[in-house]
């Protein structure tokens, strides 16, 4: 749903905030909508890039007392 | 009695005075709460002052001395900790109102070593609310403010360590650096500032920005302060999980060995990127200046260096939020408007372009990796800039408008990424008098070879002796 900027709509915005629990006043709702648009279209040299299927350097190693 | 100026004189020169018994941690400490007490209502380096604690301290660690227990170079030193390194039965905020109340029982892994090596801890130092920002903005306890003008900021998030070792407040400060938080400081106030290999200095209590981004590091006044702060911080710890079980060197052993013929990358995207026409020269001097003693200079690419900021960022945000999602919930309203729509935005960021991102890492650190086949270290500027103005959204640069934090983060970033260890030494002044620093970085856990070289510059330069003159 927000993996492109541009298809991020208004209405999807507030209903991901709820659902991420934040309580929005009226003043913050339009600050952080702008505010998220902007971090998400940074994001876009990210997406660029091919990984391939390159694992994420984040292996799981067992405790030893788990084997 | 010492004609020394207790508030400028290296871990090494306070630490011979101390053996020989020709000043007493006692006089230490109180030379620093005096140079504290006249600077400080310019700089706000501190949240918490412990003068009475120090004093102490500063008794006991003269009683022992004079019975012939010197612990060590550390032993009767002043050191600050940046408030997000938990303290035992002092206060620790984390830069946030939200914690003014909270006091640690335990003492962080860092905290306790200082401690068993004699150091006295003189208080807990200024930073970016929740370390999340670069600048050193604070509305809770006051923002820093830079030694060498008080307009412009120290840097962050360590901003107060920065400016408690720039002028004299502090002989060592601690900070974290997740995106440059040491290193931009340090540079800034033109000190030293070593981001250690990840996993080499325990993480253990301290509030975290982000895990797989997060290293405590030491901010000084010398290369060789540095190296001694490292021999007592460094080592296995088995309460983080991410600690590494390496040797650790004695990091002075190396610090006076010639450069002779060693390999320096300078990385072309560094200077491809926007960067200050004067900072440009002084950097590029410093670098002619470290080939002129030996060191054969080679060009290098880091291809990956356009997407840093988008990887470094994307894991940051994502760490970030997760860690403070309950402090969202419940204390939005309290936290720094910048620093909450960083948070909250975190929350918004998908699985599956964190997990892109930490794909995008491992294939950056391969590439930077490989660079290490041919040269030694990588050499370049630590900032594009000097430090800018307090609040100011962005900066100029070569009259171009940049963003301040994707600025000031541009060329730290990249060794958050790969983790390995980075250092920044003062390497000239502005026009304007305002500090630049050049950044040294080198394979992992090779903080040995990144301490020669940054200590080869310091050596046959004398900018690391120039001290701010702080109106108070």
């Amino acid at each position: 749903m927000v993996s492109n900027t541009n298809e991020l709509s208004h209405e999807a915005f507030l209903y991901l905030i709820r659902q991420s629990g934040i309580d929005l006043d009226t003043g913050h709702d339009k600050e952080l909508f702008d505010y998220v648009k902007s971090v998400l279209s940074s994001l876009d040299p990210l997406r660029s890039i091919d990984v391939g299927s390159t694992e994420p350097p984040m292996m799981f190693i067992p405790a030893q007392e788990d084997v | 009695m010492t004609d020394v100026n207790l508030c400028y004189a290296s871990v090494r020169a306070l630490s011979e005075l101390v053996s020989k018994k020709q000043v007493s941690p006692v006089e230490i400490i109180e030379a620093h709460l005096q140079r504290i007490s006249e600077t400080e209502p310019v700089l706000n380096s501190f949240i918490t002052l412990l003068a009475d604690e120090a004093q102490e301290a500063a008794r006991r660690a003269e009683a022992m001395i004079n019975r012939g227990n010197h612990l060590g170079p550390l032993h009767g030193i002043p050191v600050g900790l940046k408030d997000l390194f938990n303290t035992g039965g002092v206060k620790t905020t984390s830069g946030s109102r939200i914690f003014d109340n909270y006091v640690p029982i335990e003492d962080c892994t860092v905290a306790s070593k200082f401690r068993a090596a004699g150091a006295i801890l003189i208080g807990k130092l200024n930073m970016h609310q929740f370390a999340y920002g670069p600048t050193g903005e604070n509305p809770d306890y006051g923002h820093m403010h830079n030694p060498w003008d008080p307009e412009k900021i120290a840097g962050g998030s360590s901003g107060g360590s920065g400016s408690a070792a720039a002028s004299g407040q502090c002989t060592i400060t601690m900070g974290s650096d997740t995106g440059g938080s040491v290193r931009i400081p340090s540079s800034f106030c033109g000190i030293v500032g070593l981001k250690p290999t990840y996993g080499l200095v325990s993480r253990n209590g301290l509030t975290p920005l982000s895990w797989c981004l997060d290293h405590p590091g030491p901010m000084v006044r010398t290369v060789e302060d540095a190296a001694l702060t490292m021999n007592v911080i460094s080592g296995f710890d088995p309460k983080d999980v991410a600690s590494a079980r390496v040797n650790i060197p004695d990091y002075t052993e190396n610090l006076n060995k010639s450069i002779q013929g060693l390999r320096v990358g300078i990385v072309k995207e560094f200077f491809d990127a926007p960067l200050d026409a004067e900072v440009e020269s002084i950097v590029r001097k410093a670098i002619s200046h470290i080939e002129s003693m030996g060191a054969e200079i080679h060009e290098v690419s880091m291809s990956m260096f356009e997407q840093s900021q988008a990887i470094s960022g994307t894991i940051l945000m994502c760490e970030a939020a997760a860690y403070h999602r309950e402090l969202l919930k419940d204390h939005a309203e309290e936290l720094y408007a910048p620093v909450r729509l960083r948070l909250e935005s975190g929350l918004l960021i998908t699985a599956a372009d964190y997990l892109k991102a930490q794909q995008a890492r491992a294939l950056f650190n391969t590439s930077v990796n490989a660079l290490y086949q041919t040269v030694d270290v990588l050499v370049g500027p630590s900032q594009p800039i000097t430090a800018p103005t307090l609040l100011a959204q962005s900066v100029e640069i070569n009259g171009t408008r940049v963003g301040t934090t994707a600025a000031v983060t541009q060329y730290s970033r990249p060794y958050n990424i790969t983790g390995t260890p980075a250092i920044t030494v003062p390497c000239g002044f502005s026009a304007s008098g305002m500090p630049v620093g050049l950044q040294i970085a080198g394979k992992a856990f090779d903080e040995s070879t990144v301490l020669q070289v940054a200590h080869a510059y310091e050596s046959t330069t004398d900018w690391h002796l120039k001290h701010p003159d702080i109106a108070s």
